[in-house]
């Protein structure tokens, strides 16, 4: 559609600027010259009166020098004088007091108003084609009308007015094109800018946009999107290899179960061998199953949906309940869980998301603390939110390992061969921070490695509401 | 109990119509939405077992249509869609209950029945199992003529097996009963939980009350 495309054309920012650039231009050519026709108008106006002031004067000294008895000599020196200024198309009239038409001039142009008196004394008046002026003489005698043509200066002023119009011509014309090009330079760092994002795509994000190093805000436009290209790289990066590891973990129970199917089917056996068989394939299912929710649960983090409900939480009730439901095993295990300052906390959250990082932090307190251990949590109210701390006298974590226990997946070199009996999904911490930073809060671990762990959140009572 | 399934699933509908089937319920399966629809308008079910994402006419809106039309029959929602708005989404279109696939066959059954209790005639204050006996406004549990004595996790941990008599309770079932949460986490908290309790109930008889089904969960009932 040509309208349209038009649309486009003209919606461009080149377009727009050269549109203005030449409106702006052309409005300041004509002004211009618009006031020097007035200024050049008006000094061939000053140059007309004075020319008729000056022939006044010297008209009046010569009747009065010479008086009315040479009266015949006047006319023919005043018909001499208009011979001579015949390009101005001088004429010269005599009237008496009262206005009485006397004499005229050759070349006094034949006319109506030339047989009187029109107009004020002393003021220039234009009539027809004519600037003309009159006054009394000195000796009141007489009334004396000098005129000239305007043709000349008329003339002048439209030999100027065609050059005039000739030049906003060819401005109307360059204007825009100059503005074109002008525009062009400007907006080409946004032109490259705009190419090079083009060519941009998620699998290669290693091209950045040009940053000319003049400080303006098209490289403060440049410095933003590459900020933010990095930001996005990284994210990319950690998605890709967080896919990459979920992968691999679903592998090894799918490995599992195809295996154990195939071998259960390569020989006919007892009905109580495949009822074995499927017993282990359910536990397998639980594995993947487990596998599989906690992996659409840091999705779902990823998101920002995690954790979005925000009600009351009554935060002392939700851990005691939590230390109830983990004290059994602990005892079992020969491991004293207790609580050390607990504090009544109420907080703005999502109950079952901070149940699920309470309980996450307890299982692992009770999976990396020997017999005879202890666990304390402690609960602490602040001004505007809480402090949760688990510690206990486990295992503790390795230096090297600190850094990296709450990303998704990591697992301790150490612990991958001893603690196989233990073996989780690798997403507990990973979760856990998911929910507290959906809280708007922070985690972080401590450790002596061999003297235990310790972890702490902080809370604040109203975290900012998520837009659902 | 007579059950109508929508499920488009072969696997998922041809496996839950054999379970309900030898469970001795009446079963049938439909594998579109707008058929569900029909045969829950025509016949008189128990319960619907309703999968949200189906060809033809979806889940939430075969339950919105039979709501409105006055058809009270109570519907279970199955869908792969866990967060909490969908399940919002589920229960203000009208259904009585939601489940998350994947799940035990042994829970969507608990609470087919759970959902048919709820519609029936109040529960009797006792439960009883075997020898078993739980006192509801006591709070009294004896088996034989034994008083035992129970914690208040342990009271709820065994009210919640007897009212399943006889069916398999799973560990997700019974985590969310007692911490509403269906926590799953690698330490055995619910074993050891049930392991007390068993203690407690089985001192001095040879026979434990409570049964371990492997893979599955738990079960009460006299051996």
């Amino acid at each position: 559609m040509p309208s349209a495309k038009l649309k486009v054309v003209f919606g461009t920012l080149r377009a727009r600027l050269t549109f203005w650039i030449s409106i702006v231009a052309f409005l300041l050519v004509a002004a211009a010259l618009v006031g020097v026709r007035e200024q050049l108008r008006q000094l061939f106006v000053d140059r007309d009166n004075d020319f008729i002031q000056e022939e006044m004067a010297e008209i009046e000294d010569e009747i009065i020098d010479r008086g009315p008895q040479h009266f015949d000599d006047i006319r023919r020196d005043m018909n001499y004088k208009a011979t001579d200024h015949s390009r101005r198309k001088l004429f010269i009239q005599l009237f008496s007091r009262s206005g009485e038409l006397l004499w005229s001039s050759v070349r006094t142009p034949d006319e109506e108003w030339t047989a009187r008196i029109v107009g004020t004394a002393g003021e220039f008046i234009v009539l027809g084609k004519h600037r003309v002026l009159h006054r009394p003489l000195r000796d009141a005698s007489h009334i004396v009308r000098v005129g000239i043509s305007t043709e000349r200066s008329d003339n002048n002023l439209w030999l100027f007015t065609r050059s005039m119009l000739a030049v906003g011509g060819v401005a109307l014309l360059l204007i825009p094109v100059i503005g074109y090009v002008l525009a062009g330079r400007a907006t080409r760092p946004l032109s490259q800018i705009i190419d090079t994002a083009a060519r941009l795509h998620p699998a290669q994000l290693n091209e950045r946009l040009p940053v000319r190093g003049t400080h303006d805000e098209l490289d403060r436009v440049s410095q933003t999107i590459n900020g933010l290209l990095d930001r996005i790289a990284r994210y990319l990066q950690r998605s890709r290899e967080f896919n990459a590891h979920a992968a691999h973990e679903l592998r090894t129970p799918l490995a599992a179960i195809q295996s154990s199917v195939e071998v259960t089917l390569l020989v006919d056996r007892t009905v109580e061998e495949y009822k074995e068989e499927l017993l282990d394939l359910l536990e397998e299912f639980d594995r993947l199953r487990l596998l599989v929710n906690q992996l659409l649960l840091l999705a779902e983090g990823d998101a920002g949906r995690l954790g979005q409900g925000r009600e009351p939480v009554r935060l002392d009730e939700l851990v005691r309940r939590a230390i109830e439901m983990f004290q059994a095993v602990a005892e079992s295990e020969g491991i004293r869980l207790a609580v050390g300052t607990f504090d009544a906390v109420t907080l703005a959250g999502d109950a079952t998301a901070l149940r699920q990082v309470v309980n996450n932090l307890l299982d692992n307190a009770v999976k990396f603390t020997p017999l005879g251990g202890s666990i304390t949590v402690d609960l602490t109210a602040e001004a505007h939110g809480c402090v949760l701390r688990v510690t206990d006298t486990g295992v503790g974590i390795a230096e090297s390992d600190l850094p990296h226990v709450f990303e998704p997946f990591y697992r301790s070199e150490k612990l991958q061969s001893s603690e196989r009996s233990h073996r989780g999904t690798g997403l507990g911490l990973s979760i856990c921070r998911a929910i507290v930073e959906a809280h708007d809060g922070s985690i972080r671990a401590e450790s002596t490695p061999g003297r235990g762990a310790k972890f702490t959140i902080r809370l604040p009572s109203h975290p900012a509401a998520k837009g659902i | 109990m007579e059950l109508l399934v929508v499920e488009d699933d072969p696997v998922i509908g041809r496996s839950l119509r054999q379970g309900f089937v030898e469970a001795g319920d009446k079963c049938v399966w439909a594998k579109e939405g707008d058929h569900g629809l029909e045969l829950a308008r025509s016949q008189q079910f128990e319960a619907i077992v309703l999968d949200v994402l189906l060809p033809k006419l979806d889940g939430l809106e075969v339950v919105r249509t039979l709501r409105t039309e006055g058809v009270k029959t109570p519907v279970i929602l199955l869908t792969a869609l866990g967060s909490v708005e969908e399940r919002v989404a589920g229960l203000k279109a009208g259904a009585d209950d939601y489940l998350v696939k994947p799940f035990a066959f042994a829970e969507l059954k608990a609470r087919l029945e759970a959902i048919g209790r709820r519609l029936g005639p109040r529960a009797s204050p006792t439960l009883q199992v075997g020898s078993l006996n739980l006192d509801l406004s006591t709070r009294r549990v004896a088996r034989g003529d034994r008083d035992i004595d129970l914690t208040p996790t342990e009271f709820s941990l065994l009210e919640f097996l007897m009212r399943h008599d006889g069916q398999v309770v799973t560990r997700k079932m019974l985590c969310e009963h007692l911490w509403e949460s269906d926590w799953e986490g690698s330490t055995n908290v619910i074993e050891v939980h049930v392991n007390r309790l068993r203690g407690k109930l089985d001192r001095g008889f040879d026979q434990s009350i409570i049964q371990t089904v492997r893979g599955r969960g738990y079960a009460i009932r006299e051996a």
